[in-house]
């Protein structure tokens, strides 16, 4: 058993000019491209499962998928979902085909560890991006949580400790628990530049 | 209600993908940055509670090289916004200019 990967930081390798550090360059440009791949797998796969992946740079989604989701049948778009426009296309297509849809948020237990392997990884991106999407990818998680209630949603924290990182998931009760939860942990761009500061 | 916190079981503690994460951290935790904050400089890493001021940005750079050490890391210098302003390695010749 092999997953499908669709991710937009893998395109981008591919793409003429490329390099690591242009990144931020390429990224609308291999973001469509991953969309369309996942829109024409959605039709040429026999797997019966989609997985959106969500959360913001270097939250460890991919780090994630590689420990956890890799070796099932399932179809993995590696992204952000950082637009609620975005994320309602895509669940709009997906649930035409009849394929179950779940998402996995990843999020950092801290926002200091996840702007360290930000800046520290090869893949340029500025700052102001690492705010922005951290911060956008939580509005967009919990207006699906809000507005698409059959779409099953994992949250999954990612803690670097002993110089390695581990993962929970976090189980709630019911929708109205994960909700609240959701919307008690939104943060704008400046609240994160503040905590990744003091 | 708070939610149950399950931890998922790591299958391969030796997974590629996650080791180069953990080694941008390790480089990361090498970096130091400096904040201007009150009317005077910050010198801090990311995540460490100890931080220095100082009131020139001379000073605070000055701080920063030494705290880099031997094993060199970046510098980076932030605006009061908090965004990166600039980022250079400690041994770079040619630091930014006021």
């Amino acid at each position: 058993m092999t997953s499908i990967l669709i991710s937009a930081d893998d395109i981008k390798k591919d793409l003429p000019g490329y390099s690591p550090e242009r990144s931020e360059e390429f990224h609308s440009e291999s973001a469509k491209l991953a969309d369309a791949k996942l829109y024409e797998t959605i039709k040429t796969s026999k797997f019966e499962k989609v997985v959106l992946l969500s959360g913001g740079p270097a939250s460890g989604k991919t780090e994630y998928f590689s420990e956890y989701l890799d070796k099932q049948d399932l179809i993995v778009l590696d992204g952000i979902l950082p637009t609620e426009k975005g994320a309602g296309i895509k669940i709009g297509r997906i649930s035409k085909s009849k394929k179950k849809i779940e998402i996995h948020a990843v999020w950092p237990q801290d926002f200091k560890q996840a702007f360290v392997a930000f800046l520290n990884r090869d893949r340029k991106f500025s700052d102001r991006y690492f705010y922005e999407k951290h911060s956008s990818a939580r509005k967009t998680l919990l207006w699906i949580a809000e507005n698409y209630p059959h779409v099953e949603i994992k949250l999954i924290k990612n803690a670097y400790l002993g110089e390695d990182l581990s993962f929970t998931e976090l189980k709630f009760e019911t929708r109205g628990d994960l909700l609240a939860y959701l919307r008690e942990n939104q943060y704008t761009k400046d609240d994160i530049i503040k905590l990744v500061s003091e | 209600m708070a939610p149950k916190e399950i931890p998922l079981k790591r299958n391969n503690k030796n997974n590629p993908q996650i080791r180069s994460y953990t080694e941008a951290i390790k480089r990361g935790q090498r970096n130091v940055h400096i904040f201007p904050k009150d009317g005077e400089w910050k010198v801090k890493r990311i995540g460490a509670r100890e931080e220095k001021r100082y009131s020139t940005r001379d000073e605070a750079l000055s701080k920063a090289r030494e705290d880099t050490g031997q094993n060199g890391g970046e510098i980076f210098i932030h605006n009061r916004n908090g965004l990166i302003e600039t980022r250079f390695y400690s041994s770079d010749p040619y630091p930014p200019k006021n």
